[in-house]
């Protein structure tokens, strides 16, 4: 009995937490809209949370929530940020920075003993490539964007730890963490017209997206649903990126560096020293790269024509499993593993001559879905042989 | 059995003495003379000494101060400094020799260039957030920052190495 008291009593002081949070209004605004609108997002050290409007109407709600934090500190936090939404001739201006980076949840550690980093920097994980369906690179997506809010305190508790007298590491206490949770969420009318310009700035879409966008982002993250817009424009730089699924648009990615996307329909990517991984290949997706890792996992069933450009790229392949392709590689220098035994190889070639490396003809039977077209040098194409059988053609 | 209070005094002796006219100066004069009397030990001389002290001590006070502010900025780091410093230059290090190493087996100028420019690019982003972690060096978001950064760097001439001795593998075609 006794004993269950003292963990209802651990339960109740570790959940006090949430309870005694201090929520503090930061910033609050709407604009009336109409088709012609256009509006541009300036964010520094900001993170916020898009959604859709349906009052026709763009709202601005910022607040941030404080745990743990004095009085004091909250003010000079609060001190710290700077937003101010404007409207001039139908087009809206929102500006918001903030000196320190705030994050959906934030951590600071204030104690005597300091804290220690308690992850390998140098580790690097090695998982067995294995094909993923699109969904479970959605859920994927749905549990790395949220995770870390749910479980905030986890999170932290993996990565830091503080030290004994004696020079023995501890796990941190709960009450030596302050936890500052912004919440700055935009709703925007899906006709909005709207380009962000982002540095160190944490961007989720929450709901499905038909707007015009423009991003440019460096450092933070995009997270989003799906991304509909044929004029789509996107500059990512040495950030993030999330989204189930991307339909239209030109895409720039340099140093992505965690990359996952559902599906891609009638996308022009450009990308290099990135990672990225994509569920399905839908129609008409050209990737023109430099030195990135690429794993396409599956293909639509009509997805008619998909090129890929590259230069010192790793290609994870898996072909399309349901029905009949063409598939065509052209080159030099680049080797075509499949499995661990068989290797093809392209010889370089002194005045960068380009040769039919392997072409695999549509079969004629069943329902044909498209053509692959690799145009490849100084690359690396890993086959998975889940389904693949070689080749009479 | 009743009377009146006032009968009983009708004959006491005292009851018809007056007080003399200066009676109360009297009282108070020997009430003050009865006092000890409180002799002033401060002289002018004492005065200056304790002076010359008070104006010694606050100048001292205000160089040993400012002083000590002055090393604590310079000298002093929080534990997680310390170990951002010891960190970074484990990194560098590492990345300086896998720098080397990929330049001693890379035969193309134009992969060498790019990668230089990319290193670059990330070393300036990571001036630019060491420069956020020594105004906020509690926030963990940019101590993971800092620390992606390096991985960042260091994973990449690692991969591009990598590459390149697969490419360079025997050839079979």
């Amino acid at each position: 009995m006794k004993r269950l008291t003292f963990k209802i009593y651990v339960l109740m002081l570790i959940t006090s937490g949430s309870i005694f949070a201090q929520k503090k209004p930061v910033y609050s605004q709407s604009f009336s809209i109409d088709k012609n609108t256009t509006a541009i997002f300036n964010l520094e050290n900001t993170t916020v949370s898009i959604e859709e409007s349906t009052d026709g109407k763009v709202h601005f709600d910022y607040s941030l929530e404080f745990d743990g934090y004095s009085k004091k500190e909250i003010e000079e936090q609060l001190g710290e940020v700077q937003v101010k939404a404007t409207k001039f001739e139908n087009h809206i201006t929102l500006v918001s920075n903030s000196v320190s980076k705030i994050s959906d949840v934030t951590y600071a550690y204030d104690a005597p003993n300091g804290l220690v980093l308690d992850f390998d920097g140098f580790q690097t994980w090695n998982d067995s490539i294995v094909r993923k369906s699109r969904d479970s690179i959605i859920k994927e997506i749905r549990y790395n964007a949220f995770g870390k809010i749910n479980a905030p305190f986890k999170y932290f508790g993996d990565r830091f730890k503080t030290m004994k007298e004696n020079g023995k590491l501890k796990d941190i206490k709960r009450s030596d963490i302050k936890i500052l949770r912004s919440k700055f969420h935009i709703k925007i009318p899906p006709y909005l017209k709207l380009k962000i310009n982002g540095k160190d700035a944490q961007i989720t879409m929450r709901d499905d997206s038909m707007n015009e966008l423009s991003v440019v982002l460096k450092r933070g993250y995009f997270y989003a649903k799906q991304l509909i817009n044929e004029y789509n424009s996107f500059k990512i730089e040495n950030a993030n990126l999330r989204a189930e699924g991307i339909v239209g648009g030109i895409y720039n990615f340099n140093n992505i560096s965690k990359g996952l996307i559902g599906s891609l329909q009638n996308v022009k990517i450009t990308s290099e020293f990135s990672k990225i991984q994509i569920g399905e290949l839908k129609e008409n997706v050209s990737i023109a790269d430099f030195n990135s890792e690429y794993f396409f996992y599956n293909w639509g069933i009509d997805f008619k024509r998909f090129d890929l450009f590259s230069e010192y790229s790793k290609i994870h392949l898996f072909y399309p499993q349901d029905n009949d392709y063409s598939m065509k590689v052209m080159g030099n220098n680049t080797k075509i593993m499949y499995g661990k035994d068989l290797e093809i190889n392209m010889q370089p070639t002194s005045k960068g001559v380009k040769y039919n490396m392997i072409e695999m003809k549509q079969k004629g039977e069943g329902h044909f879905s498209g053509a692959i077209n690799f145009d490849i040098i100084h690359g690396i194409i890993y086959n998975y042989n889940d389904t693949f059988k070689p080749s009479k053609n | 059995m009743k009377q009146d209070i006032r009968d009983l005094f009708k004959d006491d002796e005292a009851s018809g003495k007056q007080l003399p006219e200066n009676h109360r100066q009297e009282f108070y004069d020997q009430l003050k003379a009865s006092r000890p009397r409180r002799t002033s030990k401060l002289n002018t001389n004492y005065l200056f000494k304790v002076a010359v002290m008070v104006v010694l001590f606050m100048g001292l006070a205000l160089i040993v101060f400012t002083t000590t502010d002055k090393v604590i900025e310079v000298i002093v780091e929080s534990p997680i400094e310390t170990q951002i410093d010891a960190l970074e230059q484990q990194y560098l290090a590492n990345i300086d020799e896998e720098w080397q190493n990929f330049i001693s087996v890379a035969n193309d100028e134009k992969l060498v260039n790019r990668y230089r420019d990319k290193l670059d690019d990330l070393d300036n982003d990571y001036q630019e957030v060491s420069k956020q972690f020594k105004a906020d060096n509690n926030n963990i978001l940019v101590i993971e920052t800092l620390v992606d950064n390096l991985k960042t760097r260091l994973q990449l001439l690692k991969d591009i190495q990598e590459h390149i001795n697969l490419l360079n593998q025997k050839r079979t075609l």
